[in-house]
């Protein structure tokens, strides 16, 4: 029966190695696809009982192996939200049903209701901005991205230095600008502006007053409740406090810490900074001036860190987070499923999923502006096919000498 | 590395190498530009290998550029203070042009002098009180001139607040822009060229100060301190005064609710055209006018007339509060000083007293038509000390030194303020120099930049050619 096992297993040579080509050309076909991850056929032999005189030629069967955890190389890219990711881990990503996949396919793009949506249609899965570190696979949800109304911040923090002139004359106790008499007099004002609860500006005055040796009073008033020459404002000062100065290096000495408590007029309670302040025998100058909050401003676009925290990037600068990508990987990549759109899916191979944050443990960073390309290498694909070709010849011709042999067989009996 | 790896690194490489080309012909075109910092293209190999970020530069050098600002400012208000006095130098006159109150003085003196030699010529009277008219005449003009100078200032200040306030204003459109573009990443170094050169401009006005946030933000404050720009513009305002005259003050200039120039600036700002202007209207016309007021009163005064009752009016030389005499000190005098018109229909007067037609104040009692006591007299008080209050001048003067001395105290003050606007010029020009050899474009370095890229651009191509004909080579191998 030998020939005709010839005969058979040549034929399962001659399957598998047309299976190795659809896996070739599916290959080549997504040589050029984001996130795709190069197949494999491997073959294994399959023997029939055999004695010591006989040889009973068995077949070849064919396993697909996916090398689902090749680092494709990052090219760059032309968006802020086209991200690929350097080192381990899968974006996690929902289809039209909710259900969540994995994928390296990082071309997000926003769509009009403010979900990224990569090319295969899947939405982006991650945590909201105020989420815990501890948010498992089943807590993720699908990022959205408020980016249609005007966000404003209240200030609620901010830091002011000045160099003091410590030449300065003092003001007697009745003019000082805490008075907020007609007759106040002042060594040195400066104005900040600050932002309320709804974003409008309010323009703090900050008054600077030496009353003593190496003493020195800051009021700070409201701006909109000016009178028309200055003083007296029409409601008094918003904060009053006494700096002290250390005579021996002109650095502040009081109040520790150097925090001016200031309640905005419709707005938050600020904390300013003035722990930079000095007072040497230099002109006066502000060093420093900073303040946070912004005043109503549109969406601008977005920002995507290496960590995976996602920015709302506003039109005056002002950056709000608006949530964090989470990366998720199973114990055995290679073992995932892969599904139409460039996705794979967990199976019982490839182990329990686990969810993390960009950069941290196993997983890898996220680079914005670049996506990764497919691990598929032409050169080694032509190559392959050319053995496979020929692989398929030697199948061929085996099966047409045991064509041959049996013809021979067959015409014996003439 | 495969062979598409190869291709994908050509061709990022091509695509830096176009960026900084495009860099390369940014540089030579902004050259010449004012506010033009030279861009370097940073080209760094990505962590995975084949791709090539860039990112662009500015070459800046803070502390040269505050220099800059500074010795703009100066050179500015240097310039100003300069050429306003110079107008006034040419207004008023000089000393050797024969028509500054000074040279019309000596020319009166001389006239009172022929006069007296000759009581009886009426012609030489008439002279005298001729030179008299030509006298208080250019007193009228110098006045008058001052005060157009003031005026001048005036607008001219209020004109230098309405561009501080549009400078602000722009300031703060390329400010956002500029902090906006760098939160998302875009290249924002033409709003930087921008935004410094709006600076420039806003230093020719005012000295400034700035303050760099931690997102790019930039504040800006005069170098005495007083807020122009924190997130918002400052209102800069000043009321313009639309008639000037002695002893009327112009307004000052507010800036974030504070006085930054008059007697109660305590923050007044050290440059700028604006200080420079503020320092013309409130200080050396007002000095220079005091000064020929003084003249004025020191020329009523010598030609005051005594009566036997000891009573005291004014003679030859009038004013709007005559016949009493003007107090040392009185503002605007030399605007209205006059000749009497008495004396002017009769010359006689001059030599006879009782100008003003008071037959008390008559010191030619005979009527004698050789009667010159009067008129030397007049002359000796003419050349007798009285006492000014035109500070800086002394305070013990006659009327004809005290007309040389303010006439010598322009000359030096213009003298002054030309030297110092050549010097803050000189600097000037050294800073820029300096800031342009540090952060300016150098065409010849711009150029042999060019033939690199030319060259690594071929091998790039080179690169893309040869994997193009291993592929080929592939391709053929495969039946």
């Amino acid at each position: 029966m030998s020939i005709f096992g010839a005969m058979r297993t040549s034929v399962s040579g001659m399957n598998a190695q047309s299976t190795k080509l659809s896996v070739l050309s599916d290959n080549i076909a997504n040589a050029d696809t984001i996130g795709y991850k190069a197949a494999s056929a491997q073959f294994k032999t399959m023997l029939i009982n055999a004695g010591l005189a006989q040889y009973g030629s068995g077949s070849v069967d064919t396993r697909i192996r996916y090398g689902i955890s090749q680092q494709g190389a990052l090219m760059g890219a032309s968006s802020a939200t086209d991200l690929g990711i350097q080192g381990g881990g899968y974006f996690v990503v929902a289809d039209a049903n909710g259900a969540p996949h994995l994928t390296r396919e990082g071309s997000f793009r926003l769509d009009a209701n403010g979900y990224l949506v990569n090319a295969g249609g899947f939405r982006l899965m991650g945590v909201s901005a105020n989420a815990s570190d501890t948010v498992g696979f089943s807590g993720l949800s699908q990022m959205k991205v408020d980016f249609s109304g005007l966000m404003a911040t209240p200030t609620t923090s901010g830091a002011f230095s000045a160099n003091l002139p410590s030449d300065a004359s003092s003001v007697i106790a009745a003019d000082l600008p805490s008075a907020n008499a007609a007759t106040a007099s002042w060594t040195s004002q400066s104005s900040v502006v600050v932002y309320d609860n709804l974003g409008s500006k309010v323009t703090l005055d900050v008054y600077l007053t030496k009353t003593g040796a190496n003493s020195w009073e800051v009021a700070v008033y409201d701006q909109s409740t000016a009178g028309p020459s200055g003083f007296p404002y029409s409601s008094g000062p918003l904060t009053v406090e006494s700096l002290q100065f250390d005579p021996t290096n002109g650095s502040l000495s009081a109040p520790v810490p150097g925090q001016l408590s200031i309640g905005i007029p419709n707005g938050r309670s600020m904390s300013l900074d003035v722990s930079g302040m000095t007072q040497l025998g230099a002109p006066y100058s502000v060093s420093s001036v900073s303040v946070d909050g912004n005043a109503p401003t549109p969406f601008s676009q977005l920002t995507i860190d290496t960590d995976g925290t996602v920015y709302a990037v506003y039109q005056n600068g002002a950056r709000a987070k608006q949530g964090e990508i989470r990366l998720a990987t199973v114990p055995s990549p290679d073992n995932l499923m892969p599904q139409a759109g460039n996705v794979y899916d967990v199976t019982s191979r490839s182990g329990d999923v686990l969810v993390g944050s960009a950069g941290q443990g196993a997983f890898g960073g996220l680079v914005s502006w670049a996506l990764e390309s497919s691990t598929v290498d032409i050169a080694s694909e032509l190559t392959d096919m050319i053995e496979t070709q020929r692989a398929y010849s030697a199948d061929s011709k085996a099966f047409q000498i045991a064509t041959d042999m049996a013809d021979v067989l067959v015409n014996l009996k003439v | 590395m495969t062979l598409q790896a190869a291709f994908r690194t050509a061709r990022s490489a091509l695509a830096a190498n176009a960026f900084q080309t495009a860099t390369v012909s940014r540089n030579i075109s902004g050259a010449d530009a004012n506010g033009y910092a030279r861009k370097i293209v940073l080209v760094e190999p990505s962590l995975s290998g084949p791709t090539k970020a860039t990112r662009i530069m500015r070459a800046t050098d803070q502390s040269l550029q505050s220099a800059a600002l500074d010795a703009s400012s100066v050179a500015s208000g240097d310039e100003a203070v300069s050429k306003a006095l110079d107008a006034l130098q040419s207004i008023v006159g000089q000393a050797s042009d024969g028509v500054s109150p000074s040279a019309m003085l000596s020319a009166f003196r001389t006239a009172l002098l022929h006069a007296a030699a000759a009581p009886q010529d009426a012609a030489g009277l008439a002279a005298a009180v001729s030179r008299a008219g030509s006298l208080v005449a250019s007193l009228n003009q110098a006045s008058a001139s001052i005060q157009e100078v003031r005026a001048q200032a005036d607008q001219d200040m209020a004109s230098s607040v309405s561009t501080i306030n549009a400078l602000l204003k722009s300031f703060d459109q390329t400010n956002h822009a500029a902090i906006s573009g760098s939160a998302s990443g875009q290249d924002v170094s033409d709003l930087l060229d921008r935004r410094d050169a709006i600076l420039s401009d806003l230093a020719k006005e005012v000295s400034i100060s700035t303050i760099i946030g931690s997102n790019g933000d930039m504040s800006i404050y005069t170098d005495s301190g007083v807020a122009l720009y924190q997130g918002t513009p400052r209102a800069v305002s000043m009321e313009p005064t639309t008639t000037f005259a002695a002893g009327v003050t112009g307004n000052a200039v507010y800036i974030d609710g504070v006085a930054v120039t008059g007697p109660s600036a305590t923050m007044a700002p050290r440059g700028g055209a604006l200080s420079g202007l503020a320092q013309i209207r409130d200080t050396y016309t007002t000095t220079l006018q005091s000064q020929i007021d003084e003249v004025a009163v020191g020329l009523i005064n010598a030609f005051s007339q005594q009566s036997a009752a000891g009573s005291v009016r004014t003679g030859l030389f009038t004013w709007s509060g005559g016949p009493s005499m003007p107090a040392s000190g009185t503002q605007g005098v030399a605007a209205s000083i006059g000749v009497d018109p008495s004396a002017q229909g009769n010359p006689a007067f001059l030599r006879d007293g009782g100008i003003g037609g008071d037959p008390n104040f008559v010191a030619n009692a005979t009527g004698s038509s050789s009667y010159s006591a009067r008129l030397y007299d007049l002359l000796v008080s003419l050349d007798a000390q009285q006492s000014f209050s035109a500070p800086p001048l002394p305070a013990h003067l006659n009327v004809s030194d005290l007309a040389a001395q303010s006439q010598g105290w322009l000359e030096g003050a213009r003298q002054t303020a030309a030297d110092k606007s050549i010097s803050a010029n000189a600097i000037l020009v050294q800073t820029n120099t300096a800031l342009t050899n540090s952060s300016g474009v150098n065409i010849d370095d711009q150029m042999s930049k060019m033939l690199d890229l030319e060259n690594s651009y071929q091998a790039s191509a080179k690169m893309m050619a040869m994997v193009d004909s291993m592929y080929a080579a592939l391709f053929s191998a495969v039946k």
